[in-house]
């Protein structure tokens, strides 16, 4: 008994217990590892046959449900920056929109899912070695690295930059304060990457909230899955508007399996040791970015692509 | 784990029980993509202007056939139209036909014609890419022949090519326009027929099964031809043409043709259409299920979300 699902906008059908199984493996992760996952999840979609654009846009419906969870639950926390994330969010907003543009655009010059592999590759092989180094380090004794170190009678170049950069403005619940113009910018750098890549951008944010914008880590979390939140709903309804490509069927039986994998994978959690975990994870993520790496370099069994729509 | 299970009852119930209601509160809509009268020659029961008329000079030689009625072939589909709902994966057809007594029988399935813009991938820089767009005109969207020998054994290739059996014809009918980026040699126009027939294999919309067909005598000097015709859930709707060829000593003797109905019903239909022709609604919808379901799981489960974080 292999019950499929016709999937309307995907215009395929595909086993309803492998989609679960895909959700809830990336649920799993999700709850042992605290990311969001849409960097694994979109990629495994792909393999088992979405096309790239309906994966991706997808992807970002999906996440609309899991991150609304998690930003409910650090609301009642109290680990919401709400004036931080709302800065955050107007660049995401910016920055999806043109996104979702761009992709429209490469689309219609055949250039989309190229772009989406390429991005992939890049973002996860840099995502992957980085947290591999770290926890190698980290388990060798050397401790996780902190915020950036900068000889206080010499500030670095970054310092410097951030310093210069006009209307600075206090962000009292990370205790920081900067330029606004700043959150503005990295903001729309993440959301250009999640309209591409169908993420929330959450495994992007949290590096930079937690080395670029040097917000403290309890608040660091809640904040990112709020501005992840209302990413993603920007990008699901620009990608339903614009390109048509949310298959909603779709995002409904990955949310049932992710749901539920993140349940178990947070209850796991607690039992591992946090290093050896990233390392994992690490090993995972740089995995899925080989197998992306090889479909760029090896001859593939077809030469030709659907373009546009499906 | 009561609470793992709360989460799936609630998604289960809410979301697809959501979208449902909407489906079932507006007008099940049946997509069919062209209707019998906009397929060219489509008419149940007639041939096609590609089907069987003479394209090349000498072809009026073996390919041109009697009419139908004048040879009592006859052809039944069971069923006749094929509605792809929720959970459709692979649908089955049973034909049924009768031919003469001493003939080889062929049964040849076309979908309309389309014109697809595909991307054409190349090497670039070393890397794999889209680097043109190849359009293919006056190309069936599905195509079967189902024989009861193999082709070769049946009729002499030249036949074969006229009466439509085999990628050849597809290939000879096919309009190929390449972009200015990409030579336009009479081997390279070859080669990306080819590919396109080849792209149409993997994606299981169009396949030669020799030997599917059965032939057992049915007195009355006739014979019965019995088959089945699988169609995927990647087949696009419309109205196929569906035609049984009898073959005697190498040449055609008889026909029969009938029409067949592929179309989305239901709520696939109405997720389609909807998704399709309002796409910032269809996105709006799909934003405030998923938001439902990722507080309503918010809701419902402790509140942990600092905790399950690392």
């Amino acid at each position: 008994m292999n019950p499929h699902l016709y999937l309307a906008i995907a215009g395929n059908s595909v086993s309803i217990p492998l989609l679960v199984g895909l959700g809830f493996v990336v649920g799993l992760l999700s709850g042992l590892f605290g990311v969001g996952g849409g960097f694994l999840m979109t990629p495994l979609l792909i393999m088992i046959g979405i096309p790239p654009t309906v994966g991706a846009a997808t992807d970002s419906n999906q996440i609309v449900a899991a991150s609304s969870s998690g930003a409910f639950a650090h609301y009642r926390l109290g680990n919401i920056d709400v004036k931080m994330g709302l800065v955050l969010l107007v660049g995401g907003f910016i920055g999806g929109t043109g996104g979702v543009h761009l992709v429209k655009v490469l689309r219609a010059m055949g250039n989309a899912d190229f772009l989406i592999v390429v991005t992939y590759v890049l973002m996860l092989g840099g995502v992957g070695t980085y947290m591999f180094i770290d926890s190698v380090r980290a388990l060798r004794g050397a401790g996780p690295e902190t915020v950036v170190t900068a000889d206080p009678g010499k500030p670095s170049l970054y310092i410097r930059f951030i310093e210069a950069l006009p209307y600075r403005t206090a962000f009292p619940k990370s205790g920081v304060e900067m330029s606004i113009l700043l959150p503005l910018l990295l903001g729309l750098l993440v959301g250009v990457l999640a309209a591409i890549m169908g993420v929330g951008g959450g495994f992007i944010m949290v590096p930079v909230m937690v080395y670029l914008l040097r917000m403290p880590m309890h608040v660091v979390v809640g904040t990112s899955l709020f501005n992840v939140l209302f990413t993603c709903i920007n990008v699901t309804c620009q990608q339903a508007g614009t390109n048509h490509t949310v298959d909603f069927l779709l995002a409904v039986i990955l949310m049932i399996g992710s749901v539920i994998g993140a349940q178990v994978g947070a209850r796991l959690s607690s039992r591992l040791k946090a290093d050896q975990l990233k390392i994992m994870l690490a090993i995972l993520v740089l995995l899925v970015m080989v197998k992306m790496l090889f479909s760029l370099l090896l001859t593939p069994d077809l030469l030709l692509a659907p373009r546009g729509g499906h | 784990m009561a609470v793992t299970k709360k989460i799936a009852l609630f998604l289960c119930l809410a979301c697809p029980a959501a979208w449902l209601s909407i489906g079932l509160a507006f007008p099940a809509p049946v997509l069919s993509g062209d209707r019998a009268d906009d397929v060219p020659g489509a008419t149940p029961g007639t041939a096609t202007r590609n089907e069987l008329a003479p394209k090349s000079p000498g072809a009026g030689r073996a390919g041109a056939l009697p009419s139908s009625s004048a040879l009592g072939a006859s052809l039944r589909l069971d069923p006749e139209a094929v509605a792809m709902d929720l959970f459709y994966n692979e649908g089955h057809v049973t034909v049924e036909g009768i031919l003469p007594t001493g003939t080889d029988a062929a049964l040849i399935v076309r979908g309309q014609e389309e014109e697809v813009a595909m991307g054409m991938k190349g090497k670039r820089l070393n890397l794999w890419m889209t680097v043109g767009t190849a359009t293919f005109a006056r190309a069936p969207v599905f195509y079967r022949c189902l024989t009861s020998k193999p082709i070769a054994e049946m009729t002499a290739p030249g036949v074969a090519l006229d009466a439509g059996l085999g990628y050849e014809r597809l290939e000879r009918d096919m309009v190929l326009h390449l972009d200015e980026k990409v030579a336009k040699t009479a081997d390279a126009e070859r080669d990306w027929k080819a590919e396109f027939v080849k792209y149409k294999q993997e994606t299981g919309l169009y396949a030669i099964e020799e030997g599917a067909l059965r032939v057992s005598g049915a007195g009355q000097g006739t014979e019965k031809v019995r088959g089945e015709i699988r169609i995927p859930a990647r087949a696009p709707g419309g109205a196929y043409q569906v035609m049984l060829i009898g073959f005697k000593n190498g040449v055609p003797v008889a026909r029969a043709t009938r029409s067949l109905s592929v179309s989305l019903v239901g709520t696939v239909a109405f997720l389609r259409k909807l998704a399709m022709e309002h796409g910032w609604l269809y996105g709006i919808m799909a934003v405030l299920v998923a938001l439902a379901s990722g507080l309503g799981v918010g809701a419902i489960m402790p509140s942990k979300g600092g905790r399950s974080r690392k």
